[in-house]
């Protein structure tokens, strides 16, 4: 028996995960034994099935066929540091093998362990049905793209003779790896054995967002794809102006979407509640897979839009909120918005940037995050030098460009190679500069440049998804430590080394010091958002960094609440706002859902006004 | 017979250095001493104690003396087995001379 593979993608929040555990309940209840994984390190599997699963297979409580799994990244890289150094435990001193644990903890090990762990369900194994709740888009496709590169360094490094190490392992120890990676990536490409399934919503930043996937998974060789477009708005809910013209956006952006793809495109409502517990996932299940709306047989309506029914009104700017926007004392003000994907942290980040360019700062907006659509809504080109904004005085953006930063990290470090060493030796250098923590590492240079940037009195940080963003953000203290591990071998310090790590310094006691940075969370008042920014919260402050300022995002305004499907959200919602007063110690903002996406300055600016005031 | 070296490496990312925060010459430069060798018909191995901890547990001295004098004893170089070298690595003359001592 061959076990079906699925996989379930999407930006963060469009709802793949409710849609993968609806799917995993269908399969175990049809009598298939399935298991679902997920590979995300910000999951929120457990309060879906609401049950603790952690990092073991857990069968699912009341649901017979049903496992699940949570890949915790911290776990699987402690079981790979483990296995790794089991041999020494014992045998050499305790402070050396602290020293050797140390080393592993470099990002190139979390990913690497990770990784593995992952494609070891790839194989043979006792499920029929085994359904991956993976990781947002950027960080999915990298995850996928490793098995490919990742067997292409270990064929080098067991055939150019340069002693056989590589960045990943020794070859040797590889080669039982390539087989396993190459059997994943094999499976993956087989059509009657997986399915890709991305999920998005009716906008424009996820209709872009999975047509890029899409073909970065076909440039992959794989091709078996279907989209589900979720949260749509049921018509008999749309009673009132406001609701009727987000409605008519809704139907518009399906229409593009039939127009766009060729591939199979399921529909789901937008619930008015959450969707928790295997009741409600079972019923989702059945319209997945019994009773599916297929996008090829719905004709959207055409609707005018016309106003939408809505006066704004700007609170008054208080005190609190001046201070943690704007310089103080001459210190560069840094603000960081960080949250799950899909709570609007983008928009957040641009509106706050705006915000403070308006207030007269010399503002840069930038975003670390490697799908962003920063562009999108300033309907500008954005690149990796900052560049003003047209009609906005004070602001400038720029966005760290990975796959640039890598090419201009390779060129400064084969440039000093090329100046010492020979032809040979420069070759085997670019070899082992292909490795995957190359990028990282010089993503991370580029994150270091634009954090000690002295140019701009604000600097705005629309950053990547939460569990990206905390590890880029815990990097200036990994690598702080793995250059005290040079200094405490007889590698010894260099000149440069310490550079380096004063570089780190610096940053990291910026992010402490409240007079200096800012750290926000963006989510909306659902319970896995706010679970998500409480866990991030709380790693942070493990490295000293305080959460200086929440936004509660997309609240519906009383004056639209106008039928029980409403009415019922709109309870929801201000359960989750009681509840964010009574966990977040931070001041709390809150930004009322809009009519229209936020896309151009002019909504930008009145956003900025509607958060922090005029 | 030519003589077999193996090289035990303290812990790093990589063999070249190029991966960590800042490439470490002195390892870039070890590599062309290593293909010299090899082009002399020399049999070299390296091991990272990090990724092949059971080769430097292969070798009895080699733990025995990273129990006396923790990491910084490393590099360790050997000759069939025979430690000639601790604390640095040897340049491509010395890695000679120690052939010929043979």
């Amino acid at each position: 028996m061959r076990t079906k593979f699925y996989f379930y993608s999407g930006k963060g929040g469009v709802g793949k995960t409710t849609m993968a555990a609806a799917s995993a309940i269908h399969f175990a209840a049809s009598g298939k034994k399935t298991l679902i994984i997920t590979t995300d390190p910000a999951s929120n599997l457990a309060d879906v099935f609401e049950q603790p699963i952690g990092h073991k297979v857990t069968s699912i409580k009341g649901i017979p066929n049903l496992y699940a799994m949570e890949l915790d990244p911290d776990i699987a890289t402690a079981e790979y540091k483990e296995r790794t150094l089991a041999p020494l435990r014992g045998l050499i001193p305790v402070e050396s093998f602290a020293v050797l644990e140390e080393q592993l903890n470099s990002p190139c090990t979390a990913e690497m362990a990770a990784f593995d762990r992952f494609t070891d369900f790839l194989g043979e194994s006792e499920y029929e049905v085994v359904i991956f709740d993976t990781a947002p888009t950027g960080h999915t496709l990298r995850l996928l793209e490793l098995p490919v590169e990742w067997s292409g360094v270990i064929e080098k490094a067991a055939n150019d003779g340069s002693g056989g190490q590589t960045c990943i392992g020794p070859a040797a120890a590889l080669a039982e790896s390539k087989a396993k990676f190459d059997r994943a990536i094999n499976a993956m490409r087989d059509p009657r054995q997986t399915v890709f399934v991305f999920v998005l919503r009716p906008e424009v930043t996820p209709i872009y967002e999975a047509k890029r996937s899409i073909a970065e998974l076909l440039k992959l060789k794989i091709t078996s794809q279907e989209l589900i477009v979720n949260s749509i708005y049921p018509k008999s809910a749309c009673d009132n102006p406001f609701m009727l013209r987000r409605f008519a956006k809704q139907q518009e952006f399906l229409q593009n979407i039939k127009d766009a793809f060729s591939i199979p495109i399921t529909l789901m409502e937008l619930e008015p509640g959450e969707i928790k517990g295997g009741k409600l996932l079972t019923i989702i299940g059945k319209k997945l897979y019994e009773k599916p709306i297929m996008l090829a047989d719905y004709t959207p309506e055409k609707i005018e839009i016309k106003g939408d029914g809505i006066t704004n009104k700007f609170p008054k700017t208080g005190k609190n909120i001046v201070s943690l926007l704007t310089p103080k004392n001459g210190n560069r003000r840094t603000i960081f918005f960080a949250g799950k994907g899909g709570v609007g942290k983008t928009s957040v980040s641009a509106a706050t940037a705006i915000w403070v360019a308006n207030q007269g700062y010399k503002t840069l907006l930038l975003t670390t995050d490697p799908a962003s659509h920063l562009g999108q809504i300033f309907e500008t080109e954005v690149t990796d030098k900052p560049t003003p904004i047209k009609d906005q005085p004070n602001l400038f953006v720029t966005r760290i460009d990975a796959q640039k930063a890598t090419r201009e990290y390779k060129e400064k470090i084969l440039a000093e190679a090329r100046r010492k060493f020979d032809q040979n030796r420069v070759m085997a250098i670019e070899e082992e500069l292909n490795s995957p923590c190359t990028e990282e590492m010089a993503t991370f240079e580029k994150f270091i440049e634009f954090a000690t940037l002295k140019d701009f009195q604000v600097v705005v940080f629309d950053t990547a998804p939460t569990g990206h963003t905390l590890r880029l953000l815990e990097l200036p203290v990994d690598w702080n430590k793995q250059l005290e591990i040079k200094t405490f071998t007889s590698t010894g310090e260099t000149e440069v080394d310490k550079i380096t790590k004063s570089r780190f310094k610096e940053v990291i006691d910026m992010m402490q010091d409240i007079e200096k940075t800012t750290f926000s969370f963006v989510m909306y008042p659902e319970s896995t958002p706010i679970e998500e920014a409480s866990r991030a919260m709380k790693e942070l402050l493990t490295i000293g960094v305080p959460t200086g300022l929440v936004v509660a995002n997309f609240i519906l305004p009383d004056s639209i609440v106008t039928n029980d499907y409403l009415k019922k959200r709109k309870a929801m919602q201000d359960k989750y706002l009681k509840e964010m007063d009574t966990r977040f110690t931070a001041p709390i903002v809150k930004l009322s859902l809009l009519p229209d996406d936020l896309i151009g300055k002019d909504k930008l600016e009145e956003a900025g006004y509607l958060l922090y005031g005029k | 017979m030519q003589p077999k070296f193996i090289i035990y490496d303290p812990p790093m990312c990589c063999s070249t250095g190029v991966c960590g925060p800042n490439p470490d010459q002195s390892l870039i430069k070890l590599q062309d001493t290593l293909a010299a060798l090899k082009k002399s018909g020399y049999e070299v191995e390296r091991y990272l104690i990090t990724q092949s901890p059971e080769k430097f547990k292969e070798n009895p001295e080699v733990i025995k003396l990273i129990q006396e004098q923790q990491l910084k004893v490393l590099p360790i170089t050997t000759m069939d087995g025979v430690i000639v070298k601790t604390g640095g690595y040897p340049a491509l003359e010395e890695f000679k001379k120690f052939a010929e001592s043979k």
